[in-house]
């Protein structure tokens, strides 16, 4: 499993970090390959609902899961609502740096 | 109406704020907070049954009421409450800054502009601090303002900036006059009008005139470790940073360097340099506080009933070309226009 993330927007706009970053998974740590894989299959079953307007300043995050069944993709904004959103996201940015 | 007294006056509650532990202090800032709304519900009452509410809606002066939330390095809105309107300051440097910035940003528009807070009715500032882990970002969403302390590393702070917490503040402000939407060139402008009066607001403070002023967004943002001065230079864009890791600030000074770019709901955040630009020139020639006749200008376009959520920079510009006219007649009008046309904007 291929996972891709973006970071658009932001105060502090900086082209050079917007693009995408991806990791594969089997090349996590083990413990966070485990944690990340639970989230990703708690966000497959319950997807985080849109936010119907972005606020100002706020960062877009977008998730590009791919796996075997192909891409799924996943876009939330900031507050991020979503607990597993954040968390997938915090872990993803730890990874990535 | 039933009328409820709080058995705890607001002096003691204030003094076991200042001097006592954690938890007491907690518990006595959390009660005042929700003492404040209670004793104003019911006064409000009683002097709508008296009648005096006709008298005094008339002549109530305009008060900053701030509360400052502590995040606790979580992303659940607002926190704990940690500072309310007139407590004195803790250890808190972020808390502190956040309440200072909030009070000069509505100092600024009460004394520059006559505007009583972000919607011109006394609305409640409200800021959260500490939001997130190593959170390199500040936002207003809809409601308050949210300040993350950056990551140590490449960012400070983001309560260490009066201009950023001021062009948070400047986004409900916005919010509540033009509505501009945040996308493409009218989201451009939404951003540019956040920095020119988060600008205005510490050459304000300052005390500064235009000449005088850095015309930096953000400066102190970043630690020592990254090549930049600030986040934005509204005297240069550009200009502001060119880091290895960072990149480089890719603003435009003139509508010939554009980003048409899908990107940033369209380049919010990097073609605002090109408004932000004419604003410097436009303020720099017309002298003085740049508040007084640039910005006086900009504000009433902001609040003219002419300027649509949509707006384009020809638009606006516009706009700010006529109002020139009318507050300060046609020689300032000649100089926006100027202003204008020197970051490629046509204003006629």
């Amino acid at each position: 499993m291929r996972i891709t993330l973006t970071i658009d927007g932001g105060l502090v706009y900086l082209p050079a970090r917007a693009a995408p970053r991806s990791v594969d998974v089997d090349t996590l740590p083990a413990n966070v390959r485990v944690e990340v894989c639970a989230l990703v299959d708690a966000l497959r079953q319950s997807p985080p609902r849109p936010r119907s307007s972005h606020a100002p300043d706020a960062r877009t995050y977008t998730i590009v899961i791919d796996d075997r069944n192909g891409p799924t993709t996943y876009r939330v904004s900031e507050p991020i609502d979503d607990a597993r959103c954040a968390a997938l996201v915090d872990k993803l940015r730890d990874h990535l740096g | 109406m039933i009328a409820r007294c709080s058995i705890i006056p607001p002096n003691v509650l204030s003094r076991i704020a200042a001097n006592g532990n954690a938890a007491q202090r907690d518990a006595a800032l959390s009660t005042l907070a929700t003492d404040q709304t209670m004793r104003l519900v019911r006064a409000t009452y009683q002097l709508m049954e008296s009648g005096a509410h006709k008298v005094l809606m008339t002549a109530a002066p305009a008060a900053k009421q701030r509360t400052i939330y502590d995040a606790q390095h979580r992303e659940a809105l607002p926190g704990r409450v940690v500072r309310t309107e007139g407590a004195a300051a803790g250890k808190d440097a972020a808390v502190n800054e956040a309440y200072d910035g909030l009070g000069a940003t509505y100092d600024f528009y009460a004394a520059a502009y006559d505007r009583n807070s972000i919607d011109d009715e006394g609305m409640h500032l409200d800021a959260s601090v500490h939001y997130g882990t190593r959170y390199d970002n500040a936002f207003w969403n809809g409601q308050q303002m949210v300040f993350g302390d950056g990551d140590g590393d490449l960012f400070n702070r983001f309560t260490a900036a009066l201009d950023v917490i001021a062009h948070e503040l400047t986004h409900g402000v916005t919010g509540d006059e033009a509505r501009l939407v945040y996308t493409g060139e009218a989201g451009a402008l939404n951003e540019s009008v956040s920095d020119v009066f988060g600008s205005l607001v510490k050459q304000h403070a300052r005390g500064q005139k235009a000449q005088d002023a850095d015309w930096l967004i953000g400066q102190g943002l970043f630690t020592s470790k990254v090549r930049g001065i600030a986040l934005r230079s509204m005297k240069a864009p550009g200009t502001a940073f060119d880091d290895a890791v960072l990149g480089k600030d890719e603003q435009p000074a003139h509508m010939r360097d554009f980003v048409h770019t899908s990107a940033d709901n369209g380049g919010v955040h990097i073609n605002s340099g090109i408004p932000n630009h004419a604003f410097y020139l436009a303020a720099i020639a017309l002298g003085g506080h740049a508040w007084e006749k640039a910005g006086r200008i900009w504000y009433e376009t902001l609040r003219d009933k002419r300027l649509k959520p949509t707006a384009t920079f020809a638009q606006f510009a516009r706009l700010t070309a006529l109002n020139a006219s009318h507050l300060f007649g046609t020689p300032a009008r000649k100089v926006v226009v100027d202003a204008w046309s020197a970051v490629g904007v046509r204003a006629r």
